[in-house]
């Protein structure tokens, strides 16, 4: 039987009853052949952009681990220095439990002291040779190499759950994280050169900050690896609080705080701090914010001292923050975001003169990894 | 061969739709087996070029760890000098590096950034 209508494959010059029904049966076919297999090929290119990140991860992880050995070597490290690098990448840490919340923030104060003591002292045990800064420089770029270890283990994980599981839904999640994984993976590739020779870091920008406003002052140690000097600011007395540079050190902002309004006997009339934080995308590197609340990051625990303080003295506080890529944060501090210490100095005098007046004593508080930075 | 791949895919893309065009045109000239044959051409040519671009992509990419050029800034705090050198592994922001060639001034080191030009492989 002839067909009057058009043909929809080439090549055949007139269309009958077996064409149409040969068409109809390669659509159904196909149609019933993605319905069946679709998923599976779904999940098959998903795993495969997976594979090819994990590859990277890999790669970078094995970089991690050789740099972090042969930054120990060049330190004066002798033994087994492999076998000590590889034990310090599997470290762990586990939180305390969080059931019953009160107190909470001592004991993982306590846990955490004893993890930074560990690891110091792992590594003044490895090299013994190594200067106090050399020691803190070789433990961020340990840190580093762990967190990409970390990474590398927890991607493997769940690529090789969703292979053997072929779980579509694992494998999406995954593949729909990567991106942002990645990004944090490189985050901390770029800064295990940067921990390797003690270059400054873009979360070094608000201890710059501080080393701007103290510079040439005397100092003294306010809290574990953090010094406080006397600044006059717009009139105003001004304590300014950084990490004890030039080593990777963030000290104790919020222990400094504290001792800081004991030994004012609290008549503190602003505390401000300033911290680099992560910009959102569309934002630009170095542009400065200020606002309310405590800007210390972390596990928290410095946070929560300055916090509180807060509602028995009423002291008001302020926070000035300067915006960088994660990329940023731990790699090398870009010129951009160098050149923004001036502004942010610039929004703190505002600040002070909106909320203070001339003689009050103010706590300036620069938060960040002083790697690089002196004083 | 990777240098010649961006001119290996433009040249199959225009290809590509070379082919594209004539087979429309035979399709339209009753020449359908023609027209088939010139779209299977184009399709296979499509493929190609997204290879290729494929390979270019991959030759761009940024390397596993990358080594920023980092410099250093020296200046004279009593006349200003200035000097703009690599960054040595000891130096740091405020650290006094010596006297000022020009008046004998404190020389110290003002900043230290990265440059911003495209990081390379380690070194």
């Amino acid at each position: 039987m002839l067909l009057p209508m058009p043909l929809w494959l080439p090549g055949l010059p007139t269309g009958d009853l077996t064409d149409l029904l040969l068409s109809a049966l390669l659509v159904m076919a196909s149609m019933a052949f993605f319905t069946v297999f679709g998923q599976k090929i779904q999940a098959w290119m998903m795993l495969r952009q997976v594979a090819r990140s994990l590859d990277k991860l890999k790669m970078m992880r094995d970089e991690g681990r050789s740099i972090a050995i042969r930054a120990l070597r060049e330190a004066g490290a002798g033994g087994d220095v492999v076998g000590r690098v590889d034990r310090f990448l599997e470290h762990f840490l586990i939180e305390p439990e969080a059931m019953d919340p009160a107190g909470v923030v001592w004991k993982l104060e306590r846990i955490l002291d004893v993890r930074e003591k560990k690891f110091l002292d792992e590594i003044r045990r490895i090299a013994p040779e190594a200067g106090e800064e050399k020691v803190h420089n070789l433990e961020g770029l340990l840190e580093a190499a762990t967190a990409l270890n970390v990474l590398y283990k927890v991607v493997r994980h769940y690529y090789l759950l969703g292979k053997k599981t072929s779980s579509i839904y694992i494998i999406a999640q995954l593949q729909m994280l990567i991106p942002l994984l990645m990004k944090t993976a490189r985050a901390y590739a770029d800064a295990l050169m940067a921990f390797r020779k003690g270059q400054p870091i873009g979360d070094g920008i608000g201890a710059l900050v501080a080393a701007k406003l103290m510079r040439g002052r005397p100092y003294k140690r306010v809290a574990e690896g953090t010094i406080v000097a006397e600044v006059e600011l717009e009139g105003r007395r001004a304590f300014v609080v950084k990490a004890e540079g030039p080593g990777a050190l963030v000290g104790r902002p919020g222990e400094a705080v504290r001792k800081l309004v004991e030994e004012l006997k609290g008549n503190v009339k602003a505390i401000i701090f300033v911290d680099a934080t992560i910009k959102l995308e569309g934002e630009e590197t170095g542009e400065i914010a200020d606002g309310i609340g405590v800007a210390i990051g972390g596990p928290g625990v410095e946070k929560f001292k300055v916090e509180e303080l807060l509602p028995e003295l009423k002291i008001p506080v302020y926070s000035v923050l300067i915006k960088e890529d994660v990329s940023e944060a731990i790699s090398p501090m870009r010129k951009k975001l160098l050149e923004s210490a001036d502004r942010a100095i610039e929004r703190i005098k505002a600040l002070l003169a909106e909320t203070t007046e001339e003689g009050d004593n103010v706590i300036i508080v620069g938060v960040g990894n002083t790697m690089g930075i002196g004083q | 061969m990777r240098t010649l791949a961006p001119l290996l895919g433009v040249v199959f893309s225009a290809l590509s739709m070379a082919f594209l065009i004539v087979s429309i045109i035979e399709i339209f000239r009753g020449n359908e087996e023609t027209g088939l044959y010139f779209l299977v051409a184009a399709v296979a040519l499509t493929c190609a070029s997204w290879l290729t671009s494929r390979s270019v992509r991959t030759a761009r990419e940024v390397p596993v760890i990358r080594s920023f050029r980092v410099i250093t800034e020296v200046s004279c705090e009593a006349c200003g000098f200035r000097e703009v050198r690599e960054f040595r592994e000891g130096d740091y922001i405020f650290k006094e590096v010596g006297a000022c060639p020009k008046c004998g001034g404190k020389l110290v080191i003002t900043s230290i950034y990265r440059e911003e030009a495209p990081p390379t492989r380690r070194g």
